[in-house]
């Protein structure tokens, strides 16, 4: 079966097989370059359309899809777990530090208090 | 055999379903208000989808029951509402490419421009594009090509004597 040149040139664009002879044979024909620049071309006005549908259609297919969007309460809720949390950490912080007692820089609180009298529990310049 | 995920069959390929029904169609809405079709009749379909089949073979095969269901139930309502990004229009050269293209998209015979699309915008091969119509990937082949003379002289071929009269085509 013979085919048009050009429609062997379109096929081969389209990553359909064609047979090496006919494709070289398509190529040698006056036009054929130009004939694939243009095919070229169209594909590339084609590509070039950016159109995109309304976010309605995006809406309507998570409903029908059961996605739903995130409503506010429950980021409001994540937003207050995670402060929460911040406060608990916050919170064991200082209890563990204040459990820990005093630091190695700081004295002994007393526990009791010992009074020496003068001249009774103690002589000053006697030696014994 | 497993089954493929509507939710995100619907992400990877919503955009390419549209693109496809605005071009048949001419209207931003009406293809909207299709792609959310072809999707809805996706979810029902999930199960029986076999796998010897591409996905996005097997959804512009839905999207193209979907348009014929259209016209059958409507008579085509000729548009000529503009169905471009106004971003893109800003730019003079590929307004005047899209616009172009457009019209002469529009004047193509349905089964050319819908072969046309179905390889261009959704990327499917002769083969699928001949189950989904149900013709055969001669028949595709040659729609396609015919699709390609028509809007090459359409839009003015970038060299004179490239020039190819669709016409001349045997049919």
């Amino acid at each position: 079966m013979s085919q048009d040149p050009l429609e062997v040139l379109s096929a081969f664009m389209d990553g359909e097989p064609v047979a090496p002879d006919a494709l070289a044979a398509a190529l040698h024909v006056p036009g054929a370059r130009d004939a694939l620049l243009d095919f070229a071309a169209l594909r590339a006005g084609l590509a070039a359309d950016d159109s995109r549908p309304s976010p309605a259609l995006r809406r309507a297919m998570d409903g029908i899809l059961g996605r739903r969007a995130q409503p506010v309460w429950r980021v409001l809720r994540g937003f207050a777990a995670v402060v929460v949390l911040a406060l608990a950490a916050l919170g064991a912080v200082s209890l563990g530090m204040r459990s820990r007692g005093p630091t190695a820089d700081e004295p002994p609180r007393a526990t009791r208090v010992i009074q020496f009298t003068p001249g009774v529990d103690w002589h000053e310049g006697v030696q014994r | 055999m497993s089954t493929p995920d509507a939710a995100r069959l619907f992400d990877q390929h919503h955009l390419a379903v549209f693109r496809f029904l605005r071009r048949m169609t001419g209207s931003l809405s009406l293809a909207e208000d299709l792609t959310q079709e072809v999707f809805l009749r996706v979810v029902r379909g999930i199960g029986s989808y076999q796998e010897r089949s591409r996905e996005i073979s097997w959804i512009f095969r839905i999207a193209r029951n979907v348009l014929a269901d259209r016209h059958r139930s409507q008579a085509r309502t000729p548009v000529d509402a503009p169905v471009h990004d106004a971003a893109a229009l800003a730019r003079p050269a590929v307004q005047a490419l899209a616009i172009a293209l457009d019209q002469a998209l529009s004047r193509l015979p349905d089964e050319e421009r819908e072969a046309f699309l179905m390889r261009e915008v959704g990327g499917l091969g002769y083969r699928e594009i001949a189950e989904a119509s149900g013709a055969t990937p001669d028949a595709a082949r040659m729609r396609i090509y015919r699709a390609r003379l028509a809007l090459r002289q359409a839009l003015g071929p970038s060299r004179s004597a490239a020039a190819v009269n669709p016409r001349e085509v045997s049919k």
